[in-house]
């Protein structure tokens, strides 16, 4: 057939069937938004990192690097810079601080200290501005500075004064400079702040030290300055390659991008779901078009080629909508980077968009509507050229006997086939889920024909209930429609409550553990922000000044800080002996939490992270071996944990052990306890008053300590939030999208209604009801199946990813979602409902 | 009793003017059969439209038991097709895919009825149009002549006292539809009520107890006796008697 006569049938088309080609479209450009922007956020935070870490280091190709916040003495610097093959060698000191702006705004960033040869180091000694390692100010990135609501300034003609908060000490200084792109680089889009180094010495109460020396080797050096950089350290440093950070980093993403991979992953297969139904709802008329055609002799490979063309040109247009569509929620939706890792990483926050996300975004788009667009074609295979023009016995239909024998036996293998895998292999979550759902596509024939039969029933008991035999005579005249549709809405409903529920399990299972923890005192001193506690105080004697003041019963010493160790960065908590170590209550995988404690209590113990001790392949009772500043010591494990919400993994072990460790005894947190006439808001006052606006430390309750964790892991776990949100709005709107087509289809059939004298009301309560129907048939199969879902994706997320997962718990969330949906999607079609039933009767004689 | 003043329904399409319905009066008392024809395009249903209120005339007014339909808002014409008149269409309107009888059965469920009640009531129509045996047949699985005597059955089934036929006969062979034309004027005079029947069909035209023939838009009153082309005298006492000896 002609390029011009392909073109001409379809405009033809479009134009008797503007409407159903929209809608169709908007189906499937929600459905590929959905997938680009679930893609896209699956991969911005790790590349964003990237850039920032290889901005920092430059050409450096190795490093050495503080196992403890302290680091080491910065003599160091000056040999490592005579070994024979070091070309260039910059010292960093880096510490984790609160800046408060003037207007009251605050931000934590990443500050580091250096020296100009930092700059000459990493090729940004000519742009950096002069005054951003000036002595007495701090210059900011642009993203720390528009954090704190700074805009850009210039610190030469204006002083803006900031109040920073490190280590237990406040301290006012001036914005020296703000940091943008173009002096910079990637630098500028992230949470970053720079001061001389001997200034942040000073300022951290750590006078001589540095954290980190970056190193560039001389060309084929790199082997042997390795080792005599080993030599210096003395196994007391980690040596490592300048740019380990990412794989750090990488490490830390990886258990929420499984988890997120997972959510995504699942919410693109469901928006493919959606495309594919949302075209399945043209196939009717499709259909007579074809018919219509082979009456007038067209040939077959003429018909197939129209089909393709058509399914291209709705495919390809809607596909790029979506994508469009995609690239402006993933903007607007995902662009926060996970906060909670910022202590740990210098992270960027752009959104880094690849290729991959666009291609398949795209290409499952229109690959989705040439499938669906397929299904009329096996009219031409039947070679009954008339069978479609008088029977709409679509594809889908489900009306003998015979198809809904082999619906029922393949629902059922599908569904075994998704319970053994999950038994068998919790890892293959994401095959699993998606078994379920198509299974559950499939279910939605058999459930819609129960329906129906209980609704026939109803009616023919009940003689008040007039609209309701004509809205099941309607939806038996268009079973194919009906079955896109209640389809739609099953794969919406399986994958919303699978997703939401299992996130909902997942921040359950973290608050039951942040519960326990900051329920262990009734008053914490921690550095503002510093949820995990891994920021020292500068000065020990807080918890001696807290301590005298009336109503305080006791108070405890908490320390902590983070610990490279193979390619995770783990999070160490030292828990104090003289209180039972709450936080492992629910949260012990393998070992018996009351002999682990004992053991820890004891010392020379530990409790770590299951998936770190499976990688390092020990078993509780075994040694395992950690890098401290000390150098190696070997611990046993005295259990095995979940992560505490920490991605790359935690360690308990005693403060004792910790201090002996570190070589420190500064506090990362007190622990105030109150005696009975105590009240937490009292004494937290009292206490804040006697440690004054100098120590820079936040005095919060137990209950405000919870919740300001709990913020912070649910925004560490904000993806899979946003995710299961997304899927849930494009749910809504794929299903409207869907219903609003079949209504305006059903237009012509309404007007029929309207020919024997229908009133308008009469018509809404039929479309009212016909929509419930389908509605509430899909979506009650899509709910039950998706509470079979929830169980999978908890059980990966807890045993791949080992995150904390509450137990499924037959909650409400399933039933909210339900209404939320069927609500939504009723009121959002109340308005094409509503424009359809005053449709003109004349309508009907005019066809 | 219906009653038809000077009505004209003009339609535009691109430029040019179909007078459909020029200047017709006509008066139709309860319990009177009259038959409709003409030429294809005279604008037979056309007529009938207005006179179902289903399109409003340009000028002209039409009256039904004493209301004039212009007036009838929205829903009072809803309620007065749904209530008064019995449409027969020309091309059967049925809804694919469901039963004969739940089709028959339509209107009543529309009109309120419950679902037992409606298809109890809709039976004996279908039987009496002959379609005892084929109730659970959907419209697809039956013959175009099945099917409008369906499309009969549901416009009947409601007894509305004003019945709109249109050509309800062109698919039967002539002994069924003298049937279906002996039904109707059997409804119009033993319930009173007002039958308009648009037919080619000069046998079955001759049970009528008048006759008017359409051209232009333009009605030929005929009454029993008339003119020319209009059937003879005796053949509509034939019919009558016919009518009378069944
Ligand atoms: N919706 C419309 N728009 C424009 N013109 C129309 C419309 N409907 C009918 N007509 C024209 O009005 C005239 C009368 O049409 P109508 O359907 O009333 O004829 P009819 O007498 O019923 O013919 P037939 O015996 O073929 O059914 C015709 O010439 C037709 O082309
Ligand atoms: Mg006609």
């Amino acid at each position: 057939m002609a390029t011009r006569a392909l073109f001409y049938f379809y405009i033809r088309r479009l134009r008797v069937h503007a409407m159903q080609e929209l809608l169709a479209g908007v189906g499937i450009a929600v459905a590929v938004a959905l997938v680009f922007a679930v893609t896209v956020a699956n991969s911005s935070v790790a590349n964003s990192a990237r850039d920032v870490v290889h901005a920092v280091i430059g050409p450096a190709d190795l490093q050495l690097h503080a196992r403890s916040p302290d680091g080491f003495d910065e003599h160091l610097l000056a040999r490592v810079e005579r070994l024979p093959g070091v070309l260039h060698a910059a010292p960093l000191l880096e510490q984790t601080a609160t800046v408060v702006a003037p207007n009251g705004r605050r931000a934590t960033v990443n500050i580091a200290g250096t020296n100009i040869s930092l700059a000459l180091l990493d090729g940004l000694a000519e742009s950096l501005p002069l005054g951003a390692l000036s002595p007495g100010g701090i210059g900011l990135s642009k993203t720390s500075a528009s954090e704190l609501g700074l805009p850009a300034f210039n610190p030469q003609k204006r002083r803006v004064e900031i109040l920073l908060k490190l280590r237990g000490r406040a301290t006012a200084m001036k914005v020296s400079a703000v940091l943008g792109h173009e002096t910079a680089g990637a630098l500028a889009q992230a949470r970053i702040a720079v001061m001389p180094l001997g200034r942040l010495q000073q300022l951290a109460g750590l006078k001589g030290h540095v954290t980190r020396i970056l190193v560039q080797s001389k060309p084929g050096a790199e082997t042997s300055v390795r080792g005599e950089l080993k030599a210096l350290a003395g196994g007391r440093l980690t040596v490592a390659r300048a740019d380990q950070d990412i794989s750090l980093l990488d490490a830390a993403l990886r258990p929420s991008n499984q988890a997120s991979a997972l959510f995504a992953g699942l919410s693109a297969l469901l928006g493919f779901l959606f495309a594919f139904n949302a075209v399945l709802l043209t196939v009717p008329e499709r259909r007579a078009a074809i018919a219509d055609l082979r009456l007038d002799g067209t040939s077959r490979a003429a018909i197939v080629q129209m089909i393709i063309f058509q399914a291209l040109c709705l495919g390809i247009g809607a596909s790029v909508v979506g994508v469009l569509l995609g690239d402006v929620l993933s903007s607007g939706v995902f662009h926060q980077t996970p906060g909670y890792l910022t202590k740990a990483f210098t992270l960027g926050t752009s959104t880094v968009v690849g290729v991959a996300p666009v291609l398949i975004a795209l290409g499952g788009g229109v690959l989705a509507t040439c499938l669906a667009s397929l299904f009329p074609l096996q009219d031409l295979r039947r070679g009954r050229a008339l069978d479609a023009v008088l029977s709409d016995s679509g594809p889908a239909s489900a009306t003998s006997i015979g198809a809904r024998r082999w619906l029922a036996v393949t629902t059922t293998g599908l569904f075994l086939l998704a319970t053994a895998l999950f038994v068998l292999m919790p890892s293959a979550a994401l095959v699993a889920c998606v078994v379920l759902a198509l299974g559950t596509m499939l279910a939605v024939p058999l459930v819609l024909a129960a329906v129906l039969a209980a609704a026939e029933g109803l009616a023919a008991r009940n003689e008040h209930l007039t609209a309701l035999p004509l809205a099941l005579s309607s939806l038996k005249a268009t079973s194919t429609r009906s079955l896109a549709l209640a389809a739609t809405g099953a794969v919406a409903l399986f994958g919303s409550v699978a997703l939401g529920s299992s996130r909902d399990d997942l921040l359950r299972g973290i608050d039951g553990y942040t519960g326990h923890y900051a329920g262990s005192a009734d008053v914490w001193l921690v550095n503002p922000g510093d949820n995990q506690a891994i920021n020292d105080f500068s000065r020990g004697e807080y918890a001696e000044r807290a301590s005298r003041i009336a109503g305080v019963a006791s108070v405890h010493t908490f320390q902590g800080s983070f610990l490279d160790f193979g390619s995770r960065r783990l999070w160490v908590i030292a828990w104090p002996p003289t209180i039972p170590a709450a936080l492992l209550n629910e949260q012990v995988i393998r070992g018996d939490r009351a002999s682990a404690f004992a053991s820890l209590r004891e010392g020379g113990a530990i409790t770590i992270s299951d998936q770190v001790a499976s990688e390092h392949h020990v078993a509780v009772g075994d040694m395992l071996s950690l890098p401290t500043p000390a150098g190696d010591i070997a611990y046993r494990v005295a259990a095995t944990t979940t992560n505490f919400g920490w991605t790359p993994g935690a360690v308990v072990m005693s403060t004792a052990d910790y201090s002996h460790a570190w070589s420190s005894n500064t506090p990362s947190a007190v622990g105030v306890d109150l005696t009975t006439s105590g009240s937490a808001e009292a004494v937290r006052r009292a206490i804040a008053r006697e440690l004054g606006p100098a120590s820079g430390l936040e005095v919060l309750t137990s209950t405000a300590r919870e919740a300001t964790i709990d913020r912070s892991a649910s925004e560490g776990l904000g993806q899979l939030g946003a995710i299961a949100t997304l899927l849930l709005i494009a749910a809504i709107l794929a299903m409207a999208a869907a219903l609003g087509s079949s209504i305006w289809q059903r237009r012509a059939s309404l007007a029929e209604l309207r020919l024997e004298g229908a009133s308008r009301r009469r018509l809404q309560l039929v479309l009212l009801l016909e929509s419930a129907v389908m509605l509430s048939a899909g979506c009650l199969t899509g709910a039950a199946v998706g509470v079979y879902g929830q169980l999978i994706i908890d059980a990966y997320l807890k045993h791949v990813t080992g995150f904390p997962v509450a137990g499924v718990a037959t909650g409400k969330r399933p039933i909210e979602i339900f209404a939320l949906v069927v609500i939504t999607v009723l009121a959002l079609v109340s308005i094409p409902g509503w424009s359809a039933s005053g449709v003109p009767a004349r309508l009907a004689l005019d066809e | 009793m219906l009653e038809l003043e000077r009505v004209v329904k003009h339609y535009h399409e691109a430029e040019e003017e179909v007078r459909a319905v020029d200047g017709v009066s006509l008066k139709i008392e309860s319990g009177e059969l009259v038959a409709l024809y003409g030429p294809s395009g005279s604008g037979k249903t056309t007529l009938l439209l207005l006179i179902a209120a289903l399109l409003k005339p340009d000028e002209g007014v039409i009256r039904y038991a004493g209301r004039d339909l212009s007036s009838l808002s929205q829903r009072e014409a809803s309620e007065y097709l749904l209530h008064d008149v019995g449409f027969i269409f020309q091309n059967f309107h049925l809804m694919p895919k469901v039963s004969a009888l739940e089709n028959a059965a339509r209107k009543l469920l529309l009109g309120g009825s419950g679902m037992r009640q409606a298809q109890a009531r809709a039976i004996p129509w279908l039987e009496r149009v002959g379609l005892g045996d084929r109730m659970r047949h959907a419209p697809e699985k039956l013959s175009g002549g099945e099917r409008q005597r369906v499309a009969i059955a549901r416009a009947l089934a409601g007894e509305p006292d004003l019945i709109l036929a249109d050509e309800p006969t062109g698919n039967l062979d002539s002994a069924r539809s003298r049937e279906i034309i002996e039904l109707l004027h059997t409804i119009a005079h033993e319930r009173g009520a007002c039958v308009l029947l648009v037919t080619h069909d000069e046998d079955a035209a001759a049970i009528a107890d008048r006759r008017c023939v359409l051209r232009d838009g333009r009605l030929l009153e005929s009454s029993t006796g008339g003119d020319a082309r209009e059937p003879s005298a005796s053949a509509v006492v034939a019919g009558e008697d016919r009518v009378e000896a069944s």
